[in-house]
């Protein structure tokens, strides 16, 4: 492959026939190369870095770290109904335990203890990992969850 | 014995990259697109298959890219509305607005279009190169790519004459 800051040229077809408006857009395009500078933060995004503090083994019978992460993911998306689905207001009744406040908080400590434990597996499964990869999948789903644990955070405050 | 993720990416990361910052000049927007061909290619398990076929990231890389100008579309045409007040732009304004520009006339071709002018231009593919890539003939690749100069050609006369939306 020739070096994009090369200029165009036979057998690169017929390039002068082209405008001289379009060429110059070409050459132009040719020529954005990505820098250190960016090829370090796309690496930096892909490569989890080794953490500081690394997480103790468990000597307990182990699941796949990708049953756990499974877990994890469907307990996420079981709190977003537990925390966002609304009380139906046919279910309100005169009972305390049942006004629709009793039923937000309850709601509201259910979810924080399933983030809580959506953490801890996360943090078992990491610690299970061999493989880079599957630690880079689940650096993003430990991202998406900790978004998701700050929305809540904010919403229940 | 295979390549590690980190050597993978840190061998292609160059080339993903440029790849796609040549179809798209907003970095983070690269960036993006260069993230999630890794991503692809790590939930596909193609690491090894392309880490011996590098040519094949920098294609994936140009057809991210143009989906992501597709879908950009009309935002660009608005950040490249003319400043009326503006009767002499320097020349470093002209190249951005004439790159800025193919961005969106790229965007305007059809895929097929689009995808064999880039690899052509900006990849330096050959036509059985490129062919072979696709898996069309050619023919198909060298019909593709004159439609394409064809298209792009008449936009950027109508820009000279200011015939442009």
């Amino acid at each position: 492959m020739n070096h994009p800051d090369e200029p165009l040229s036979s057998p690169r077809d017929d390039l002068e026939s082209l405008s001289t408006d379009l060429l110059a857009a070409i050459q132009g395009a040719r020529r954005r190369q990505a820098t250190p500078a960016m090829v370090s933060q796309l690496t930096a995004r892909l490569i989890p870095q080794p953490s500081s503090c690394p997480h103790p083994r468990r000597e307990q019978p182990r699941s796949h770290p990708w049953a756990v992460a499974m877990t994890a993911i469907a307990m996420a998306a079981a709190i977003t109904v537990i925390a966002w689905v609304p009380d139906n207001p046919t279910t309100v009744t005169s009972s305390r335990r049942n006004t629709p406040v009793n039923s937000a908080i309850r709601q509201t400590s259910l979810a924080s203890t399933a983030l809580e434990r959506i953490s801890q597996d996360l943090d078992l499964a990491e610690s299970r990992l061999n493989e880079s990869q599957e630690s880079l999948l689940l650096t993003a789903i430990r991202r998406e969850i900790q978004t998701t644990k700050e929305e809540f955070t904010l919403w229940s405050h | 014995m295979g390549l590690t993720w980190e050597q993978f990416v840190s061998r292609h990361a160059q080339a993903v990259m440029s790849s796609a910052l040549r179809v798209i000049s907003n970095v983070s927007d690269a960036e993006d697109v260069a993230q999630d061909v890794f991503l692809e290619i790590l939930r596909n398990g193609r690491m090894q298959e392309l880490s011996r076929q590098p040519a094949l990231l920098r294609v994936m890389a140009t057809r991210r890219a143009l989906d992501l100008i597709r879908k950009k579309r009309a935002h660009l045409l608005d950040e490249l509305e003319p400043d009326p007040r503006v009767h002499e732009p320097i020349q470093h304004s002209i190249a951005a607005e004439l790159e800025e520009r193919l961005q969106i006339e790229l965007a305007r071709l059809s895929p097929r279009q689009a995808e064999v002018f880039c690899l052509t231009y900006f990849e330096d593919l050959s036509g059985n190169g490129i062919a072979a890539i696709l898996g069309i003939s050619p023919g198909a690749v060298a019909k593709a790519l004159s439609e394409a100069r064809k298209r792009l050609s008449t936009a950027f006369a109508k820009l000279r004459t200011g015939s442009m939306p």
